[in-house]
């Protein structure tokens, strides 16, 4: 059952690094859409490493001016890396953070990634390392009443991708942390979008993940990151089984929301494209399945 | 992180006009200031997020000890920028790179190249300090149009 659809204001990014929107104009193009939900981006925050108060409050108001509800908080992430590069205690701060913060906007999921293991971390331990940091920070998300969400958007990562990520979710076996499969994972090859990722060029596109490991991700991802590059005549995007992924969402009895990101503004896809057109058919295919 | 290689908006990032910059230590210049704007993906980070800066100017490189990075009055080296932590480049923040030039440089058009590699370690608050991660290059060029008036933009 697909219970609440939001946009993420990733469709605007272009807009916004360039100058021509800025955040409330995102948010009321946003809710001139129709959506009555957005995801809050770190990069709105003016973090320093914490948020600006005018900023937070600026951004409260501008919410509640459109109506717009903040269904979750994404923050950039790689847990790993930071545990490696710092400790455990230091990491959990960082997070619980950005628990805070996800509460203070009363946004029901704060989103992060797990990243990689650095070369000289084992496996066992990659996944030790996350457990400890999950154990230490699920407290304070059920305090705040906010379900943190690993985003895995990878068909082949040790624990950035749905499988991965969901044998620790599986493992930690707790409501307060969860999976968020990301329709990437599940993307098909096209000779014409890019193969690589920024994160990592090294590695190419993996073959993508099938209907049925979304399934098994399903059971453990009230939060589902439905990704759009090239947007058809009818919303959908010929590049991801869309219709496949989304009637397995409306169709499975328990509920789940949807984050929509619609991001083939990027310069190496459709800079061309009008994206905010795009995001909103994008809105539409997806909610035609609500 | 997205799909490609790209994590900015190349276009509109360096300014097309510079200034000669004046000191308190006395009335000349002491070099040329370029303007860049953060169009980062990853747009909010400590300025240590910026792992390296290497400058061309009029087709001639910039010796590494002549270039600094001036953000919210903060005027820094290179290393200095590397281990910077307590100071955050916000998205679309308008920072300056200073290339040092006693008596600063002939007012009109000048080529400037500008890269700048950054971390792809991605937790925001934290800083890849030992180089464990690859970086991205920034390349930037363009022609900037140096003021004929110097301004005091070092404290």
């Amino acid at each position: 059952m697909i219970r609440h659809v939001s946009l993420s204001p990733w469709w605007a990014e272009g807009e916004i690094l360039s100058g021509r929107m800025d955040v409330e104009e995102v948010f009321e193009a946003t809710a001139r859409m129709g959506v009555t939900a957005v995801d809050i981006q770190e990069a709105f925050l003016d973090l320093s490493p914490h948020p600006d108060p005018r900023t937070v409050h600026k951004l409260r108001s501008a919410l509640a001016r459109t109506g717009l509800a903040a269904l979750s908080c994404w923050f950039y992430s790689d847990v790993l890396g930071a545990v490696a590069a710092t400790s455990i205690d230091a990491t959990a701060c960082h997070l619980e953070r950005y628990l805070a913060i996800t509460a203070q906007f009363g946004a029901r999921y704060l989103v992060i990634q797990n990243g990689e293991p650095p070369a000289e971390v084992t496996h066992q331990r990659a996944r030790s390392n996350l457990l400890a940091i999950y154990d230490r920070i699920a407290p304070f998300a059920e305090e705040c009443g906010v379900v943190v969400g690993m985003e895995a958007a990878r068909a082949a990562s040790a624990f950035n991708s749905p499988l991965g990520a969901l044998d620790v979710v599986d493992q930690f076996d707790s409501p307060w942390v969860t999976l968020v499969p990301d329709f990437e994972a599940w993307r098909l090859p096209s000779e014409s979008l890019p193969n690589v990722y920024v994160e990592n060029p090294q590695m190419k596109q993996p073959d993508p993940l099938d209907a049925s490991d979304f399934e098994r991700c399903l059971v453990r991802a009230p939060l589902v990151h439905a990704k759009f590059l090239q947007v058809g005549p009818d919303g959908s995007d010929a590049n991801y089984p869309g219709h496949e992924l989304l009637a397995l969402v409306r169709d499975d009895p328990g509920e789940h929301d949807i984050s929509v990101e619609y991001e083939g503004w990027l310069p190496e896809i459709l800079p061309q494209q009008d994206p905010l057109r795009a995001a909103q058919a994008a809105v539409a295919f997806v909610r035609s399945f609500a | 992180m997205p799909i490609g290689t790209v994590s900015w908006i190349a276009e509109g990032m360096l300014g097309d006009s510079a200034m000669n910059v004046l000191s308190n230590a006395g009335p000349e210049p002491v070099g040329v200031a370029i303007e860049i704007r953060n169009q980062f993906f990853h747009g909010s980070h400590p300025l240590g997020w910026l792992r390296d800066i290497r400058m061309q100017l009029d087709e001639t490189p910039v010796a590494r000890l002549e270039i600094s990075f001036l953000l919210d009055g903060h005027h820094l080296t290179v290393d200095q920028v590397r281990q910077t932590t307590g100071l955050w480049w916000q998205p679309r923040q308008v920072a300056h790179v200073i290339i040092a030039r006693p008596g600063g440089v002939a007012p009109g058009t000048h080529a400037v190249e500008l890269e700048m590699d950054v971390s792809t370690f991605f937790f925001t608050p934290e800083i890849d300090r030992n180089d464990s991660y690859p970086t991205m290059t920034l390349r930037l060029e363009g022609a900037v149009d140096v003021r004929t008036r110097p301004e005091r933009l070092l404290r």
